[in-house]
């Protein structure tokens, strides 16, 4: 039997812009953070014709603010968006497609909702790993900066963050922390991408460049769906 | 000496010439980072203001403070403050004792309700009722209340005052607590350090004493001319780290060469403080200008964030007991077994389905 499929148009471009610029960040921060955190390399020769660790914070820095840029478009485009781009945790059905996808990735039930955009799982593991941790990554970050510059704006609105977390100390063991996070989601994100595209056949790799998925169509409507098909070709001989 | 007396006219009586009063003011002014335009206001305070009372205690704490405090290395600073505040009580110096120094006290605070200045240093103690730090027969926590009612403002001076300093670290035994968990109701300027520098404290009376209101305060509650910046962002060793150069043991040839101590464990990019601009001493240096890290003693907890020559990220975590790195490499390799382990379940099962695929299909 031949499975039937019919292209969808999931991703926007800013979504998938969001995607890999976020990616892209991401990979230079988390680098960069590791080493400013753990600087392995000593640089030869005298400080004055050196800035290399001046130089990694550059970078960190730079990419926290497009990372925080970024964030704030795609904030924009949940609302501006398309039925994909948005989360809904207040609709019951959400909620029962988290138990039901829950099942599904635990093996205590084979069958599976076949989604086109997100499933809820997915959406609450970004929520939580992407949208909460980066607000909590951002906000410490923002407060470590803020410090360098104790009469500027940043300081001024962040710099209530450091007190709250009792000393800068620990605003530092938070946003570390925070960062193995990514790395955490990193793993599962790919291994879950993967195992979709292989699973259900349905482009999910591809459609983070070209915006498009594949979807099932269901065979009790493929009968139709095959003659109209059979007329469309017939149509353009 | 009546009491309405001004800083000038006492001055005066005491041999001063005006002119040795007004570079007085001017020094005061740097001191602060006013501006030459706020001179006259210093000048005019202090021609016009009737010296400061001031009621200083010792509550749970080493006494480092004062002794850092006695040291104000500036010959003008420290005549101020032993000749033109009026420092009633300060159990290490006065003459007086037991129940005299008591009767100085309540006199004080009876003579200007509302009017003095009071210094604390050391924490109070709130476990098992305060006993563990008791001062003529009442804990230090009561001594500090009834201390606190009539005050204008108090200065908790030093990390003990602040944050409870190494007392409260963990398990905190004596359930040492800063001031502000006790004086509520007063405006409070903490001066933390372990302990501070001389002369942010004499700064801070100068302050008040001048323009009447206390200073303005950072985020974390001090007062911003000394503590804005983090000992990192002045640091003499700063163009070390910014160029990638670390000392990895204290007798390496990078110690020689005065490179930056950050894995030596210093914890000077997390710590705000004024040593490295007003250093100590009368500005002779600062411990990291000495080669030795910042143990970041101004920092809330700092004794909690040790061991103090580990270097900043490998710190273990209390609540964890390791550091964050380690903690997350281990997640990344539980999780990535996990994966593992996900994916050969998905094919087997995969396979499974595949079989009964073709049986059915028989
Ligand atoms: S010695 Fe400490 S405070 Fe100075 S630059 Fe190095 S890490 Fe920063
Ligand atoms: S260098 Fe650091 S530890 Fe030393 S006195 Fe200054 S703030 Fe405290």
């Amino acid at each position: 039997m031949m499975t039937l499929r019919h292209q969808v148009y999931v991703w926007q471009f800013p979504v998938r812009l969001f995607h890999w610029v976020n990616a892209l960040a991401i990979t230079v921060l988390f680098v960069t953070g590791m080493y400013i955190g753990h600087p392995i390399l000593d640089t030869p020769g005298e400080a004055v014709g050196n800035f290399f660790m001046g130089k990694v914070r550059f970078w960190h820095g730079l990419s926290a603010y497009i990372f925080i840029a970024n964030m704030i478009i795609r904030l924009y485009w949940f609302w501006a968006g398309n039925e994909y781009s948005k989360i809904r945790l207040w609709k019951k059905e959400f909620w029962s497609d988290v138990v039901a996808t829950f099942k599904y990735y635990t093996f205590m039930t084979r069958e599976h909702v076949l989604h086109v955009g997100h499933n809820a799982v997915a959406q609450l593991m970004y929520l939580i790993f992407i949208w909460l941790a980066g607000l909590l990554i951002i906000l410490t970050g923002l407060a470590m900066r803020g410090g360098s510059d104790p009469n500027g704006i940043i300081q001024s609105l962040f710099g209530w963050v450091v007190p709250f977390f009792r000393n800068e100390f620990q605003v530092r063991n938070v946003h570390h922390f925070l960062a193995w996070g990514y790395a955490l989601f990193l793993l599962g994100h790919l291994y879950m991408v993967f195992r979709q595209d292989i699973l259900d056949d349905d482009g999910t790799i591809s459609s983070m460049v070209n915006g498009y998925k594949f979807e099932l169509i269901s065979p009790d409507a493929q009968e139709g769906r095959q003659d109209s098909l059979a007329k469309e070709r017939e149509n353009y001989r | 000496m009546s009491k309405t007396e001004s800083y000038y006219q006492w001055a005066r009586r005491k041999g001063v010439s005006r002119r040795d009063f007004l570079k007085f003011c001017t020094l005061m002014g740097a001191m602060l980072g006013l501006d030459a335009a706020e001179f006259p206001k210093i000048v005019q305070a202090l021609q016009s203001k009737p010296r400061l009372p001031v009621i200083y205690l010792n509550l749970q704490e080493c006494t480092c403070c004062a002794e850092s405090f006695l040291r104000s290395a500036h010959p003008l600073v420290s005549d101020l403050i032993f000749n033109m505040i009026s420092l009633d009580y300060m159990e290490v110096l006065q003459a007086a004792a037991g129940h005299q120094a008591e009767a100085v006290r309540l006199k004080t605070m009876k003579d200007h309700p509302g009017g003095y200045i009071l210094v604390v240093e050391g924490s109070a103690t709130l476990g098992d009722g305060g006993v563990y730090c008791t001062i003529g027969g009442v804990t230090s926590t009561e001594l500090l209340k009834e201390t606190a009612k009539g005050a204008a403002a108090v200065i908790a001076y030093g990390s003990c005052a602040t944050n409870a300093c190494i007392q409260g670290a963990y398990p905190n035994p004596t359930q040492a607590v800063p001031i502000r968990r006790v004086v509520k109701d007063k405006p409070i300027i903490d001066v933390p350090g372990c302990p501070p520098i001389a002369e942010v404290i004499t700064g801070t009376i100068v302050h008040y004493l001048t323009f009447g209101t206390i200073p303005e305060l950072t985020n974390q509650g001090r007062p911003k001319a000394f503590y804005q910046h983090r000992v990192h962002d002045n640091c003499v060793r700063r163009s070390f780290f910014d160029a990638g150069q670390f000392v990895e043991s204290f007798d390496d040839a990078g110690a020689k060469q005065g490179w930056c101590l950050y894995k030596m464990g210093c914890k000077g990019p997390t710590t705000y403080n004024a040593c490295a601009i007003t250093e100590w001493n009368d500005g002779v240096s600062y411990p990291i200008k000495s080669g030795h890290p910042c143990i970041g003693c101004s920092e809330n907890n700092f004794f909690d964030n040790t061991p103090l020559y580990t270097h900043l990220a490998k710190i273990p975590n209390n609540a964890i007991g390791k550091d964050v790195d380690k903690v997350g490499r281990g997640v990344i390799g539980v999780a990535a077994l996990g994966v593992v382990a996900h994916a050969g379940m998905t094919a087997m099962v995969k396979h499974q389905d595949k079989k009964q695929e073709t049986r059915s299909k028989k």
